[in-house]
């Protein structure tokens, strides 16, 4: 996190000099210790990010996917005069347990054109949806399985 | 110029995903059906947009910029999005008669 604070400040000003280092360093110090101090940030998910960060990767890969093909399927809905829509408004149980998994969750499905979350209460996701096809196989999608592959290796090593 | 070449599509392609989320937005009548279709301007439009964009600078600084407003984009709309939906759902006591209500199982 401190590392990727201070590669921000580096990114912004566009160039590396001695005295923007020495900037950056200050500043990121304070960016990290205000997020440790007062956004309940905890140390301990540096560790969990080095270890993801290739699962991060391949997650959004995936969610560029699945905008690209829920777009397509929205836009042909859009253009074409014959398909009736029956917007769903549908409810279901998540196998998260982490609240941080579900907000990702959540938003992934928001951000996929066709679906909008709602509400989570507990592990209850409610979902509008444009048309029934959108939420078919919504509660065992590729975002829930890799979500929920990740979750059940970091159960066994820390307690969050 | 081969970068021009390999970029114009792609901010065509963008250009012609807006414009018919635009369209869309005219054709349905009710607001969560018009959400979903602005929805699709917001993430695949502006994501051809800033990829063309993207091809045409080369790699430097500037692509970097780019990649992180198209992750602050993703990240903020889900939310904004979300509470209109929420709101609308609230507040409409007939949101029966605009969409079905059930569960995965098919249960109403």
């Amino acid at each position: 996190m401190y590392i990727l604070l201070f590669v921000l400040w580096v990114i912004f000003n566009g160039r590396l000099t001695v005295e923007i280092a020495v900037f950056g360093v200050a500043v990121a110090g304070f960016a990290y210790w205000f997020a440790v101090k007062f956004l309940e940030y905890n140390p301990r998910w540096d560790i969990l990010l080095f270890k993801y960060f290739f699962a991060v990767i391949q997650y959004l890969f995936v969610l560029a996917v699945e905008v690209v093909k829920s777009s397509m399927a929205v836009l042909k809905i859009v253009y074409s005069h014959k398909i009736e829509i029956q917007p769903t408004i549908v409810f279901f149980d998540v196998p998260l347990k982490n609240e941080f998994m579900r907000t990702v969750l959540a938003n992934s499905i928001t951000l996929t054109p066709g679906t909008i979350t709602v509400n989570v209460e507990g592990s209850r996701f409610c979902v509008h949806a444009l048309d029934s096809s959108f939420c078919e196989d919504i509660d065992n999608s590729v975002f829930v399985k890799l979500l929920k592959k990740v979750e059940d290796d970091c159960y066994g090593t820390t307690t969050d | 110029m081969i970068r021009l070449i390999i970029a114009v599509p792609f901010i065509l392609a963008g250009i012609a995903v807006i414009i018919s989320a635009l369209i869309g937005n005219f054709k349905f009548g009710y607001v969560l059906n018009r959400m979903q279709i602005g929805a699709t301007a917001d993430t695949l439009g502006t994501m051809l947009i800033i990829i063309g964009l993207i091809v045409i600078k080369g790699f430097e600084i500037l692509t970097v910029k780019l990649v992180i407003m198209i992750l602050f984009l993703w990240m903020a709309n889900p939310v904004a999005s979300h509470f209109l939906a929420r709101t609308e759902i609230i507040s409409n006591e007939n949101i029966k008669e605009e969409c079905e209500v059930c569960d995965t199982d098919g249960n109403i």
